[in-house]
């Protein structure tokens, strides 16, 4: 993008670094999705946003706000899109994937804590994100210990909004979540200075159901064999759908799968039918982490489905009802829906099992990779009990526990690579 | 104790570890607590205590239970005594504390996990504890994710009750928590088949406050110099509140105390009033887990205070309002003063941090020692922002992240030694 040095330039990132990482992630990227044989013609779209990934859209964030709109940081699921886009902001996903940062945050933070959390204060506190230093204030959440405390020494750095997320789901947290819901509503009319009416808060649910039922609509496309995308390249959708604009991005994604059906009409795939069909359950993966992907897709197999934040958690359980046409009506349809999610921070969380299982079914999966960052606790210990489970049910389970160094990645491709011969 | 053999048996203890587990206790305390010099008369009562800890304390739950009564497990302050022995129960606390467990946690759960909630798991998996054998169910909490999802596991080996203590401290969240604490009202009564009334409420409410201030008059007794009580043995007796008897507990306190106020009139120490005073501040410290105490007064200091669970937050912050009558203004009392403990799991919790400050003067503190389990991510992550108030305020601050092993003993012993040269 011409004029992307200036930009940055003002917004105080730190350009040398910017250009290592932006050089590193390019090479990256390179590796490990152009090598793909196959691929959509639709995934020119993804690949063309990623080369812009520091700069096309942060400069429709600055150009926003310029012309009066708020751009609001998140990082997490359970943060309503709606209620952001219906003030007139731009929501946009800040969960970081590359430890490129870490050295950034390491003075303030404790090593034992997942990487995600750490990459993301690496970032901001480094300033190597242009997506940060856009955005207004962030919002945070209580979800888990980790970004639960970070987020107080975040807000020494910017503006930091915290929602809690109940624990449990029984009607008391239900009524905590909907109050949440409400305040973050009026956090949202203050600080843009929009009332938000139920004309536009209406709309705006539409907007984000939109973009639900196009990724939705993706993965449903993956239950088909043999398969029409390679599970990078879903990932990858799902990965952008956390910052691109959403009416684009809904209209890209539809157009991939308007592809994408053609390819299972004419039984055409990106793999060998044969090849072993893995579910992928456990912590989300953000740009550019594509570790997990790039190991089982150059082993032989593929993945079919993420039951991930980045996956499945993102737009499944029903989506937010459209019915209601006044405020408190729908910031309840609002509150409903996402309780629904099915976040290991949960106790219990037994759904999400449950869920697993379908999910094996449904995407014909032949065996299940339970992924989980280093030092995640709730997806971590949550493992014994999908294990029990699926033992019972017969579903084959690799557990890989990982950060995102590449330290491990020998390691990991041994393992990998015994689990799909074991399950071939 | 081979009067008691038949007793462990017929709990259903592993006889064979839990002998080994016994006489590892013994050796320990004999080394950590009988070479100490000076020692108050007072302490023999909590000597004889430890002495018969699987022993008497046991008989007594188990005659308890023979009489009808209840016996529950809890592992965290914030669950009321108040309501469990007003329902007719007695409450144990049930953290671990002791290496010897953790290996068969780790069976069941992932290593990267803070060792007090493995060494408790792995006393239940390991039938090691006749505390655990003793309970009829447990009663968790939501405090950190750990053992949240811990619950969950636990709930398969006996019965797991959790309470959930909220995240943030506003207005919604003390009524979710006063609902929280209703429904445990309810729970215990259901379980005891009793109903309960104002009167015994209020008995129990007064009991543990009684508890609560023979604590606070220890700790207050502490802040004179020369010290009349080792940090150790002030340790114990925190430790002991959790499982012994209230009513036989408070009265030896403060039969110590009374020997300990001579002490102070007189002027007669437990070590030279030049020792540097240490104040503790961070994770619980479980029976028997006095590893960096007796690194400390080992090192020519002594400690002075425990801002910790088994220390200060456990009976510091005003007592629960004795003044309700009835049941409702009495849960609403308690749930008031269980919802002012500053643990770090609440966002923010910047009232620990005025807290922390505040006791380093009262108590004379030379430094502090910001003492943290491995992988507790709440006080390890709010390590940063207790660093920049101390800093501040110029007083001396050392980190110590560690477990229950024995494996860092001589690194620490060294590191403790050079933040001692530098303070005295
Ligand atoms: S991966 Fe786990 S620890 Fe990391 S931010 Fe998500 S829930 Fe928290
Ligand atoms: S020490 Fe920390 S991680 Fe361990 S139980 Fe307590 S709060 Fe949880």
């Amino acid at each position: 993008m011409e004029g992307e040095r200036e930009m940055w330039k003002a917004q105080g990132i730190d350009l040398k670094r910017n250009d290592e990482f932006l050089e590193a992630a390019g090479k990256i990227y390179g590796d490990v999705y152009m090598k793909q044989p196959n691929r959509p013609k639709g995934m020119g779209f993804f690949d063309f946003v990623m080369s812009e990934v520091h700069s096309i859209r942060p400069k429709e964030m600055i150009d926003h706000r310029e012309k009066g709109g708020k751009v609001v940081g998140t990082f997490c699921v359970y943060v309503p899109d709606e209620i952001i886009f219906a003030a007139n902001g731009i929501g946009v996903g800040l969960c970081c994937g590359s430890d490129f940062s870490f050295i950034d945050a390491e003075d303030i933070l404790p090593t034992n804590l997942c990487p995600l959390i750490k990459s993301g204060m690496g970032f901001k506190k480094g300033m190597l994100s242009p997506y940060f230093e856009a955005c207004d204030f962030i919002v945070g959440e209580t979800t888990c210990d980790g970004k639960k405390k970070v987020w107080e020494i975040f807000d020494n750095y910017i503006p930091t909004y915290i929602m809690e997320v109940p624990q449990k789901k029984d009607p008391k947290q239900r009524e905590l979540w909907l109050k949440e819901v409400e305040l973050f509503k009026e956090k949202m009319e203050k600080e843009s200075g929009v009332t938000i009416t139920p004309e536009v808060l209406g709309e705006k649910i539409k907007l984000i159901n939109a973009r639900r039922k196009a990724l939705e609509r993706l993965y449903e496309l993956r239950k088909s064999s043999p398969l029409p995308i390679s599970g990078k390249d879903a990932l990858l959708v799902s990965q952008i759908a956390f910052y691109d604009d959403p009416v684009r991005f809904t209209s890209k994604t539809n157009e991939l799968c308007d592809e994408l059906e053609e390819r299972v009409k004419n039984g055409e795939g990106v793999v060998e039918p044969t090849a072993p069909r893995i579910l992928v359950s456990g912590c989300p993966m953000v740009i550019p982490n594509w570790k997990l992907h790039h190991i089982v897709e150059t082993s032989g197999a593929i993945v079919a489905c993420e039951e991930t934040c980045t996956g499945t958690r993102y737009f499944d359980t029903p989506i937010v009802d459209e019915t209601p046409t006044d405020i408190d009506g729908q910031l309840k349809a609002i509150a409903d829906r996402y309780l629904n999610i099915k976040c290991s921070c949960f106790t219990p969380n037994d759904d999400r099992i449950d869920q697993i299982i379908k999910f094996a079914r449904d995407y014909r999966a032949d065996g299940v990779i339970y992924y989980t960052l280093q030092f995640c606790l709730t997806y971590n210990v949550e493992y014994e009990k999908v294990k029990r489970a699926l033992n019972k049910e017969g579903i084959p389970l690799l557990r890989i526990e990982t950060d995102y160094s590449e330290e491990d990645t020998g390691q990991l491709k041994t393992r990998i690579e015994g689990f799909l011969e074991r399950i071939s």
